[in-house]
Protein backbone atom coordinates (compact mmCIF):
# COMPACT_ATOMS: atom_id res chain seq x y z
CA UNK A 1 0.00 0.00 0.00
CA UNK A 2 1.46 3.32 -1.07
CA UNK A 3 -1.23 5.31 0.77
CA UNK A 4 -1.49 3.67 4.19
CA UNK A 5 1.41 3.00 6.54
CA UNK A 6 1.74 -0.27 8.46
CA UNK A 7 0.29 1.45 11.57
CA UNK A 8 -2.84 2.46 9.64
CA UNK A 9 -1.90 6.13 9.26
CA UNK A 10 -1.79 7.96 5.95
CA UNK A 11 1.46 8.23 4.03
CA UNK A 12 2.63 11.78 3.24
CA UNK A 13 1.56 11.29 -0.39
CA UNK A 14 -1.95 10.21 0.61
CA UNK A 15 -2.19 13.21 2.95
CA UNK A 16 -1.23 15.55 0.11
CA UNK A 17 -3.82 14.04 -2.22
CA UNK A 18 -6.63 14.05 0.36
CA UNK A 19 -5.86 17.64 1.36
CA UNK A 20 -5.88 18.67 -2.31
CA UNK A 21 -9.42 17.39 -2.83
CA UNK A 22 -11.32 18.69 0.16
CA UNK A 23 -13.08 20.51 -2.66
CA UNK A 24 -13.77 18.54 -5.90
CA UNK A 25 -10.89 18.61 -8.37
CA UNK A 26 -9.67 16.84 -11.50
CA UNK A 27 -6.29 15.03 -11.54
CA UNK A 28 -4.45 17.90 -13.26
CA UNK A 29 -5.68 20.32 -10.57
CA UNK A 30 -4.70 17.85 -7.87
CA UNK A 31 -1.24 17.65 -9.42
CA UNK A 32 -0.91 21.45 -9.29
CA UNK A 33 -2.18 21.74 -5.73
CA UNK A 34 -0.19 18.82 -4.33
CA UNK A 35 2.98 19.19 -6.39
CA UNK A 36 2.98 15.44 -7.02
CA UNK A 37 3.70 13.87 -10.42
CA UNK A 38 0.52 13.07 -12.36
CA UNK A 39 1.24 9.32 -12.28
CA UNK A 40 1.36 9.40 -8.49
CA UNK A 41 -1.87 11.39 -8.34
CA UNK A 42 -3.70 8.89 -10.54
CA UNK A 43 -2.29 5.84 -8.72
CA UNK A 44 -3.07 7.33 -5.31
CA UNK A 45 -6.63 8.24 -6.32
CA UNK A 46 -7.21 4.67 -7.45
CA UNK A 47 -5.96 3.27 -4.15
CA UNK A 48 -7.74 5.85 -2.00
CA UNK A 49 -11.00 5.14 -3.83
CA UNK A 50 -10.58 1.41 -3.14
CA UNK A 51 -10.17 2.31 0.55
CA UNK A 52 -13.30 4.48 0.50
CA UNK A 53 -11.33 7.63 1.32
CA UNK A 54 -12.05 9.29 -2.03
CA UNK A 55 -15.15 9.42 -4.19
CA UNK A 56 -15.38 10.16 -7.89
CA UNK A 57 -18.11 12.26 -9.48
CA UNK A 58 -17.61 12.48 -13.23
CA UNK A 59 -14.05 13.73 -13.76
CA UNK A 60 -13.86 15.21 -10.25
CA UNK A 61 -12.51 13.57 -7.13
CA UNK A 62 -13.25 14.53 -3.54
CA UNK A 63 -12.23 13.34 -0.09
CA UNK A 64 -15.01 11.39 1.64
CA UNK A 65 -16.09 11.89 5.26
CA UNK A 66 -14.07 8.76 6.09
CA UNK A 67 -11.09 10.30 4.33
CA UNK A 68 -11.44 13.45 6.40
CA UNK A 69 -11.38 11.42 9.61
CA UNK A 70 -8.07 9.85 8.49
CA UNK A 71 -6.67 13.35 7.91
CA UNK A 72 -7.43 14.32 11.49
CA UNK A 73 -5.91 11.15 13.02
CA UNK B 1 -0.25 -32.09 -25.44
CA UNK B 2 3.34 -32.68 -26.51
CA UNK B 3 3.75 -36.32 -27.44
CA UNK B 4 7.53 -36.29 -27.16
CA UNK B 5 7.60 -35.53 -23.46
CA UNK B 6 3.94 -35.49 -22.47
CA UNK B 7 3.81 -31.89 -21.26
CA UNK B 8 1.19 -29.24 -21.97
CA UNK B 9 2.16 -26.59 -24.46
CA UNK B 10 0.16 -23.45 -23.80
CA UNK B 11 1.88 -20.96 -26.06
CA UNK B 12 0.56 -22.00 -29.47
CA UNK B 13 -0.75 -24.89 -31.52
CA UNK B 14 2.65 -26.12 -32.55
CA UNK B 15 4.56 -28.02 -29.91
CA UNK B 16 8.31 -27.41 -29.88
CA UNK B 17 9.03 -29.65 -26.94
CA UNK B 18 12.73 -30.57 -26.73
CA UNK B 19 12.25 -33.50 -24.40
CA UNK B 20 12.75 -31.52 -21.20
CA UNK B 21 9.18 -30.18 -21.09
CA UNK B 22 10.55 -26.75 -21.94
CA UNK B 23 7.77 -26.04 -24.40
CA UNK B 24 8.08 -23.12 -26.79
CA UNK B 25 10.79 -21.63 -24.63
CA UNK B 26 12.15 -19.44 -27.39
CA UNK B 27 8.70 -18.39 -28.67
CA UNK B 28 7.91 -16.75 -25.35
CA UNK B 29 10.52 -14.09 -25.95
CA UNK B 30 9.77 -13.01 -29.51
CA UNK B 31 6.96 -10.52 -28.84
CA UNK B 32 8.00 -7.03 -29.87
CA UNK B 33 5.99 -3.84 -29.67
CA UNK B 34 5.71 -1.81 -32.87
CA UNK B 35 6.43 1.83 -33.52
CA UNK B 36 3.47 4.17 -34.00
CA UNK B 37 1.09 1.69 -32.36
CA UNK B 38 -0.31 1.94 -28.80
CA UNK B 39 2.32 0.90 -26.27
CA UNK B 40 1.28 -2.33 -24.50
CA UNK B 41 -0.75 -1.57 -21.39
CA UNK B 42 0.49 -2.88 -18.05
CA UNK B 43 -0.01 -2.67 -14.31
CA UNK B 44 3.08 -3.27 -12.24
CA UNK B 45 4.56 -3.07 -8.77
CA UNK B 46 7.09 -0.25 -8.60
CA UNK B 47 9.16 1.57 -6.02
CA UNK B 48 6.41 4.24 -6.08
CA UNK B 49 3.54 1.76 -5.57
CA UNK B 50 1.37 0.02 -8.17
CA UNK B 51 1.38 1.93 -11.42
CA UNK B 52 -0.31 1.55 -14.80
CA UNK B 53 0.93 2.79 -18.14
CA UNK B 54 -2.25 4.92 -18.32
CA UNK B 55 -1.12 6.80 -15.20
CA UNK B 56 1.45 8.60 -17.39
CA UNK B 57 -1.08 9.73 -20.01
CA UNK B 58 -0.59 13.36 -21.01
CA UNK B 59 3.18 13.21 -20.56
CA UNK B 60 6.00 11.62 -22.53
CA UNK B 61 7.39 8.49 -20.92
CA UNK B 62 10.79 6.84 -21.20
CA UNK B 63 10.36 3.22 -20.13
CA UNK B 64 13.77 1.60 -19.84
CA UNK B 65 15.04 -1.75 -18.66
CA UNK B 66 18.34 -2.71 -17.08
CA UNK B 67 19.78 -6.21 -16.53
CA UNK B 68 20.00 -6.22 -12.73
CA UNK B 69 20.29 -4.11 -9.59
CA UNK B 70 23.68 -3.74 -7.90
CA UNK B 71 25.60 -4.19 -11.14
CA UNK B 72 28.28 -1.74 -12.26
CA UNK B 73 27.11 -0.60 -15.71
CA UNK B 74 23.49 -0.27 -14.54
CA UNK B 75 24.60 1.81 -11.59
CA UNK B 76 26.39 4.28 -13.89
CA UNK B 77 23.27 4.42 -16.06
CA UNK B 78 20.98 5.16 -13.13
CA UNK B 79 23.25 7.98 -12.02
CA UNK B 80 23.20 9.30 -15.61
CA UNK B 81 19.40 9.07 -15.82
CA UNK B 82 19.06 10.85 -12.48
CA UNK B 83 21.37 13.60 -13.77
CA UNK B 84 19.19 14.30 -16.82
CA UNK B 85 15.96 14.02 -14.82
CA UNK B 86 15.51 17.82 -14.44
CA UNK B 87 16.02 18.27 -18.18
CA UNK B 88 13.47 15.56 -18.88
CA UNK B 89 10.95 17.14 -16.51
CA UNK B 90 11.37 20.45 -18.34
CA UNK B 91 10.43 18.58 -21.54
CA UNK B 92 7.29 17.02 -19.99
CA UNK B 93 8.97 13.60 -19.83
CA UNK B 94 8.74 11.00 -17.08
CA UNK B 95 11.13 8.10 -16.51
CA UNK B 96 10.21 4.56 -15.52
CA UNK B 97 12.88 1.92 -14.95
CA UNK B 98 12.46 -1.87 -14.96
CA UNK B 99 14.36 -5.01 -14.13
CA UNK B 100 13.58 -8.55 -13.05
CA UNK B 101 14.37 -7.82 -9.42
CA UNK B 102 12.19 -7.45 -6.34
CA UNK B 103 10.97 -4.09 -5.11
CA UNK B 104 13.11 -4.60 -1.99
CA UNK B 105 16.23 -5.04 -4.14
CA UNK B 106 15.29 -1.86 -6.03
CA UNK B 107 14.82 0.09 -2.81
CA UNK B 108 18.13 -1.15 -1.38
CA UNK B 109 19.98 -0.33 -4.62
CA UNK B 110 18.44 3.14 -4.92
CA UNK B 111 19.49 3.87 -1.33
CA UNK B 112 22.96 2.51 -2.08
CA UNK B 113 23.30 4.79 -5.12
CA UNK B 114 22.16 7.74 -3.05
CA UNK B 115 24.79 6.94 -0.39
CA UNK B 116 27.64 6.34 -2.82
CA UNK B 117 26.94 9.00 -5.44
CA UNK B 118 25.02 11.63 -3.44
CA UNK B 119 22.23 11.63 -6.02
CA UNK B 120 18.58 10.70 -5.49
CA UNK B 121 16.81 8.39 -7.94
CA UNK B 122 13.57 10.34 -8.34
CA UNK B 123 11.73 8.05 -10.74
CA UNK B 124 9.90 4.75 -10.13
CA UNK B 125 11.35 1.33 -11.00
CA UNK B 126 9.18 -1.65 -11.94
CA UNK B 127 9.85 -4.86 -10.02
CA UNK B 128 9.04 -7.25 -12.87
CA UNK B 129 9.64 -10.54 -11.10
CA UNK B 130 7.01 -12.35 -13.20
CA UNK B 131 8.54 -10.81 -16.37
CA UNK B 132 5.10 -9.69 -17.56
CA UNK B 133 6.16 -6.23 -18.70
CA UNK B 134 9.50 -7.49 -20.01
CA UNK B 135 7.66 -9.99 -22.22
CA UNK B 136 5.15 -7.41 -23.42
CA UNK B 137 7.93 -5.10 -24.55
CA UNK B 138 10.42 -7.66 -25.87
CA UNK B 139 13.02 -6.70 -23.30
CA UNK B 140 14.38 -10.23 -22.98
CA UNK B 141 16.75 -11.40 -25.67
CA UNK B 142 17.49 -15.08 -24.98
CA UNK B 143 20.79 -14.90 -26.83
CA UNK B 144 21.95 -12.33 -24.28
CA UNK B 145 20.18 -13.68 -21.19
CA UNK B 146 16.96 -15.55 -20.47
CA UNK B 147 16.66 -14.15 -16.98
CA UNK B 148 17.74 -10.53 -17.39
CA UNK B 149 16.38 -7.71 -19.49
CA UNK B 150 18.70 -6.08 -22.00
CA UNK B 151 19.19 -2.31 -21.99
CA UNK B 152 16.00 -1.33 -23.83
CA UNK B 153 14.55 2.16 -24.12
CA UNK B 154 10.96 2.85 -25.18
CA UNK B 155 9.76 6.38 -25.78
CA UNK B 156 5.99 6.68 -25.43
CA UNK B 157 4.18 9.88 -26.35
CA UNK B 158 1.47 11.64 -24.28
CA UNK B 159 -1.24 9.70 -26.15
CA UNK B 160 0.32 6.36 -25.27
CA UNK B 161 1.79 5.71 -28.72
CA UNK B 162 5.18 4.02 -28.91
CA UNK B 163 7.37 6.45 -30.84
CA UNK B 164 10.92 5.10 -30.55
CA UNK B 165 12.83 2.05 -29.36
CA UNK B 166 16.54 1.63 -28.72
CA UNK B 167 18.25 -1.60 -27.68
CA UNK B 168 21.71 -1.81 -26.16
CA UNK B 169 23.54 -5.01 -25.20
CA UNK B 170 24.30 -5.99 -21.63
CA UNK B 171 27.89 -4.82 -21.94
CA UNK B 172 27.43 -1.24 -23.19
CA UNK B 173 25.88 1.53 -21.10
CA UNK B 174 23.46 3.95 -22.73
CA UNK B 175 24.14 7.51 -23.86
CA UNK B 176 21.59 9.66 -22.04
CA UNK B 177 22.46 12.69 -24.17
CA UNK B 178 21.34 10.73 -27.23
CA UNK B 179 18.08 9.90 -25.45
CA UNK B 180 17.56 13.61 -24.69
CA UNK B 181 18.38 14.44 -28.31
CA UNK B 182 15.83 11.88 -29.51
CA UNK B 183 13.16 13.34 -27.24
CA UNK B 184 13.94 16.82 -28.60
CA UNK B 185 13.73 15.53 -32.17
CA UNK B 186 10.38 13.78 -31.60
CA UNK B 187 8.90 16.86 -29.95
CA UNK B 188 10.13 19.10 -32.79
CA UNK B 189 8.80 16.60 -35.35
CA UNK B 190 5.36 16.76 -33.75
CA UNK B 191 5.24 20.51 -33.13
CA UNK B 192 6.41 21.63 -36.57
CA UNK B 193 5.52 18.64 -38.77
CA UNK B 194 9.12 18.34 -39.96
CA UNK B 195 11.85 15.71 -39.88
CA UNK B 196 15.34 16.03 -38.47
CA UNK B 197 18.58 15.17 -40.30
CA UNK B 198 21.41 12.94 -39.10
CA UNK B 199 23.10 14.22 -35.97
CA UNK B 200 20.50 16.98 -35.61
CA UNK B 201 20.50 18.88 -32.37
CA UNK B 202 18.24 21.67 -31.11
CA UNK B 203 18.91 24.89 -33.04
CA UNK B 204 19.98 23.09 -36.24
CA UNK B 205 17.92 23.34 -39.41
CA UNK B 206 15.16 20.79 -39.93
CA UNK B 207 14.03 18.89 -43.03
CA UNK B 208 10.75 19.60 -44.77
CA UNK B 209 8.71 16.59 -45.88
CA UNK B 210 9.51 15.77 -49.52
CA UNK B 211 6.82 16.93 -51.98
CA UNK B 212 4.52 14.13 -53.12
CA UNK B 213 3.64 15.53 -56.56
CA UNK B 214 5.56 16.95 -59.51
CA UNK B 215 3.69 20.20 -59.02
CA UNK B 216 4.73 20.24 -55.38
CA UNK B 217 8.36 19.64 -56.34
CA UNK B 218 8.33 22.60 -58.74
CA UNK B 219 6.72 24.79 -56.09
CA UNK B 220 9.25 23.67 -53.46
CA UNK B 221 12.17 24.64 -55.73
CA UNK B 222 10.71 28.13 -56.06
CA UNK B 223 10.20 28.65 -52.31
CA UNK B 224 13.71 29.93 -51.71
CA UNK B 225 14.58 27.30 -49.07
CA UNK B 226 17.99 25.78 -48.52
CA UNK B 227 17.64 22.86 -50.94
CA UNK B 228 20.24 20.37 -52.12
CA UNK B 229 17.57 19.14 -54.51
CA UNK B 230 13.78 19.25 -54.61
CA UNK B 231 13.46 16.31 -52.19
CA UNK B 232 15.98 17.56 -49.61
CA UNK B 233 15.16 21.00 -48.33
CA UNK B 234 16.02 22.43 -44.93
CA UNK B 235 14.75 25.41 -42.99
CA UNK B 236 15.47 27.07 -39.69
CA UNK B 237 12.76 27.02 -37.07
Amino acid sequence: MACINADGSLTPIAQKVLNAILEPAIPMQIQQISGLPIYRVRASLRELMDLGLVQQNGENYQTTELGKTYLTK
Amino acid sequence: MCEECGCECDCGDECTCDGSCDCCSDEEFVGMPRLNEPAPAFEAVTTHGELRLADFEGRWLILFSHPADFTPVCTTEFVAFAEIYPELQARNVDLLGLSIDSVYAHIAWVRNIEANFQIKIPFPIIADLDMNVAMLYGMIMPGASKTETVRAVFIIDPKGILRAMIYYPLSAGRNTQEILRLIDALQVNDKHQVATPANWKPGDKVILPAPKTQEGAEQRAAEGLECVDWYLCKKAL
